[in-house]
């Protein structure tokens, strides 16, 4: 993984902390990450651990805080090639209201389309997930959202300010855990179809998730 | 095993819940102030243990709310953090508890001690 795009993971994995939290520390908390990425900390162990203290940050440390609507959080990190899928580890917030779920989904550029539409299906989300053809530049990345409002919530886009967009790129989706509205997400592909990006299908006809997948349960405000 | 009460120690241990990388964080600062960079490197060190920098941002924060460290003026983006007296007092009854457990498990183990 290249040095932007370990940058790109951990500031995603920042950009989970609550706003408080990042207004006080994201500054050093960046720093401290590329001095311990300098040193030859992995990216992704530096990511996983401040997404699981982000997790917590929002979850465990504020008892008394109302929680938001239970989400599935879906970030998507579509640029970081190398960082197959990523689901953070799972643990069981003390004090969440109810079950609780949400998900950090790091993927790879090159499968992109086949990642998301497994990670939709094992949640039975009815999110449609398609191909399209992009730039170099926006291979794996979320290039649009469709979505009708479900009766647990909608889908929601979480942007980021980049140079590839415009209206900004697409770091998250943040989706209830109940949601049953329809939507399509449309991923950018490369030269080559985007079908034979997919990953080979097992004799039930699933395609398989490259490992490793890590899972993470917990709740997000939204 | 029922435990009846807990001991005048044991009450004064407020670290006994705070978990390892609290008292790990305030072993470090017992030497004086440091930021989260020097802190992990020096945790490393003495403990042999690599901290993640979320656990380390996330004990801070509860080591601050118990009022056990504070933060210093920052130089750049870096916090400084300094132990309190009372963050002092708390680690040294943990330790004491500590040596405590210790001490028996050695003899216990038949290493000596005590």
């Amino acid at each position: 993984m290249t040095r932007p795009r370990q940058a790109r993971l951990v500031h995603i994995a920042v950009r989970c902390y609550s706003p408080k939290w990042r207004e006080r520390h994201a500054d050093e908390a960046t720093e401290l990450a590329e001095l311990l990425m300098r040193d030859g900390m992995s990216a992704v162990f530096i990511a996983l651990s401040y997404l699981k203290a982000a997790t917590r940050d929002r979850l465990v440390t504020r008892p008394k805080r109302r929680l938001g609507p239970t989400a599935a959080v879906l970030l998507i990190g579509a640029t970081l090639v190398g960082v197959p899928l990523v689901l953070l580890d799972s643990f069981t917030a003390a004090n969440a209201a109810s079950s609780n779920e949400s998900f950090v989904v790091v993927l790879s550029g090159h499968n992109a389309v086949g990642h998301l539409e497994s990670v939709f299906r094992s949640h039975h989300f009815n999110i449609k997930v398609e191909g399209e053809s992009s730039s170099p530049s926006q291979i794996g990345a979320v290039l649009a959202v469709k979505a009708d409002g479900g009766e647990h919530g909608t889908l929601t886009v979480i942007r980021r300010s980049c140079a590839a967009s415009v209206s900004g790129c697409i770091d998250a989706l943040v989706v209830p855990l109940h949601y049953t509205g329809m939507a399509q997400v449309i991923v950018g592909c490369g030269p080559k179809p985007c079908e034979a990006a997919l990953a080979p299908a097992n004799a039930q006809g699933n395609r398989r998730l490259q490992p490793p997948v890590i899972s993470v349960r917990g709740a997000f405000e939204h | 095993m029922a435990v009846a009460g807990r001991g005048r120690g044991d009450e004064r241990d407020v670290l006994r819940r705070a978990g390892d990388a609290s008292v790990l964080i305030l072993t470090s600062l017992a030497d004086g102030p440091k930021h989260g960079y020097a802190l992990l490197l020096d945790i490393k060190e003495f403990s042999r243990l690599q901290m993640g920098p979320g656990t380390l941002y996330g004990a801070l924060d509860r080591l601050e709310g118990l009022g056990l460290v504070e933060a210093l003026p920052a130089e750049d983006r870096r916090h400084p953090y300094r132990i309190t007296s009372a963050g002092a007092m708390a680690l040294r009854d943990h330790l004491d508890s500590l040596e405590r457990v210790s001490a028996v498990g050695r003899l216990r183990l038949g290493l000596g001690g005590v």
